[in-house]
């Protein structure tokens, strides 16, 4: 195997005399609307909530402004339970800004009954390594949120999910 | 439909660097080959798509900076971000409506941003990005669901990406042109879940263009390399809360199920295919969505080698996105290998008809748009 695998080329690294770096620097600012900011205002309380379609009655968590299967508006909010199944997972290699250090996981996770899936962190599993992760968490796991002691209406105000313990 | 002809084409590169090269020159030399290569002038040419990401390029109507440079002074010309597939398509679609004869297609690759960066503002900002999901997280959810669901191992993971490298070192314009073994594959570095760095595809850098004719220009000029005889275009919203239908490729399945009826073939009489899959994971449900094997049976397929450059239906002779993954140039790239295979300079040059399947997932897999088209010989 050579020695080094093709590295995508840096712009300060390879011929740098006839390369031009620039960079983007813009800041964005998002409306998140009104689903999304009660949805954040019941994390702050440690709540989770979702929205059901009036049609078909499916309940989505994350809350979604409107059922992709009946194109209507979804009108109703609930509190769901506080327990999720992962559908599925990835754990990270690699550093990437603002995240945990690696290894981590993310998960895609079903909250409740919902729907859809959210998704988050997975943590409070020990493993040495890849093969032992697959052996400890699967599809269809159960998991509870670990919430942060200081919340301020962010996704992030759940820390992690984590196992639930039987 | 009436049939298109891919009347001529040219590449800059592949690689890890333009070698010197700004956009405008690997344009300009891509340009003039296809042009060349379809007995053009420029004057001849009535349109022109260019297809890429603004992001990709780092500067927003990213097509203005390339018009002269692919011969698009004064002619119309437009920008499709789907890829290169959807602009081929789109190019059909302009020919069969009288629009134009001539379309030529262009895209290159010569601005460096990171692209895992690049793609974690491709994603939802409130609830995605927050957990850093990209293009290798994308993939990596999904190979864990493929291992789960369907038993696959990582030796045959590791097996489909050897195969794709074993093409590319028999294709001169590859990125990656070592042919990586399985056990080089299982030991590079690992990244996200089973799916390590020889198991994603590289950022290649370098130009592509194709140009399309209509079927009596083609006639006329006698320049026909190979025949579009059908195609297929797709669009769906996929769901992190239902892996299993991520793994059967639904918008891949309806574009192909298009395309073949466009054709009035079925798989069965397609003989080879070029498909835009990032990961091994994407090739082997590419394989069912297309029908070339039931549901969960392409295991079988790669143990028996019937995909392999010797198989009895190669995938990938060029090498496909592990070798080579020009991010906004690599559909028109997969088009112009599509060809190659009709054309005998990739493979034993016994292909008839190939598959061309091209996505924009490069990007990862919030939303996706799939193309498929239908490519046949036949001199005009």
């Amino acid at each position: 195997m050579a020695d080094e695998l093709d590295p995508s080329v840096q712009t300060d690294a390879i011929n740098a005399e006839y390369k031009y770096p620039f960079h983007w620097d813009l800041d964005f600012s998002l409306n998140i609307g009104e689903d999304n900011r009660k949805f954040f205002e019941g994390m702050e309380e440690k709540r989770i909530l979702g929205k059901k379609c009036p049609d078909c009655g499916a309940t989505f968590v994350p809350p979604q402004a409107v059922c992709v299967e009946c194109y209507v508006e979804t009108d109703e909010w609930v509190e769901v339970e506080q327990h999720g199944v992962v559908e599925s997972y990835t754990a990270c290699f690699f550093e990437f800004e603002g995240l945990p250090e690696p290894p981590y996981i993310t998960a895609a996770i079903r909250v409740a009954d919902s729907d859809i899936c959210m998704l988050h962190f997975i943590d409070g599993i020990e493993y040495e390594d890849h093969d032992e992760l697959v052996e400890k968490l699967h599809k269809g796991t159960e998991v509870e949120p670990v919430w942060a002691d200081e919340r301020e209406g962010h996704i992030r105000d759940i820390k992690h999910w984590e196992p639930v313990e039987k | 439909m009436s049939k298109v002809a891919i009347a001529g084409h040219g590449t800059y590169g592949f690689g890890s660097d333009t070698n010197g090269r700004s956009d405008t020159e690997m344009v300009l030399e891509a340009s003039m080959a296809a042009l060349e290569s379809a007995d053009l002038s420029h004057e001849e040419v009535d349109s022109i798509i260019y297809t890429g990401q603004d992001a990709y390029d780092g500067s927003a109507i990213s097509d203005g900076q390339r018009v002269s440079a692919a011969g698009g002074y004064r002619k119309p010309f437009m920008r499709i971000q789907n890829g290169g597939g959807a602009a081929i398509h789109q190019a059909v679609s302009k020919i069969n409506s009288g629009k134009a004869d001539v379309v030529s297609i262009v895209a290159a690759d010569s601005v460096y941003a990171d692209p895992r960066v690049l793609s974690w503002t491709s994603h939802e900002a409130l609830y995605h990005r927050t957990m850093g999901q990209n293009n290798d997280q994308s993939f990596g959810l999904l190979a864990t669901a493929h291992q789960q669901e369907r038993g696959v191992s990582d030796e045959t993971l590791a097996q489909v990406a050897e195969k794709n490298y074993r093409a590319a070192a028999n294709n001169d314009v590859a990125h990656r042109q070592e042919a990586y073994s399985v056990e080089d594959v299982l030991e590079a570095d690992r990244v996200v879940g089973p799916l390590t760095e020889l198991m994603l595809r590289p950022n290649s850098f370098g130009a592509a263009v194709c140009v399309l004719v209509s079927e009596s220009f083609a006639e006329e000029r006698g320049n026909a390399r190979s025949w579009i005889t059908g195609t297929g275009l797709a669009t769906g919203k996929y769901w992190y809360r239902d892996m299993s239908g991520r793994l059967e490729q639904p918008t891949l399945q309806q574009a192909a199920s298009t395309a073949f009826e466009e054709a009035d073939v079925t798989i069965d009489d397609v003989d080879a295919a070029e498909i835009a899959a990032y990961s091994p994971t994407l090739e082997m449900t590419s394989y069912e969505a297309i029908g070339l094997c039931a549901e969960g049976e392409s295991s079988s397929l790669i143990e028996d080698g019937v995909t392999a450059p010797d198989g009895s239906f190669p995938v990938n002779l060029s090498g496909g996105p592990l070798a080579t993954s020009p991010p906004n140039a690599g559909g028109i790239y997969r088009a112009i290998a599509a060809s190659q295979v009709i054309e005998g300079d990739l493979g034993d040059g016994s292909a008839e008809r190939v598959l061309l399947a091209d996505n924009d997932m490069h990007l990862g897999e919030p939303g996706r748009t799939d193309a498929v088209m239908v490519l046949e010989g036949g001199a005009a």
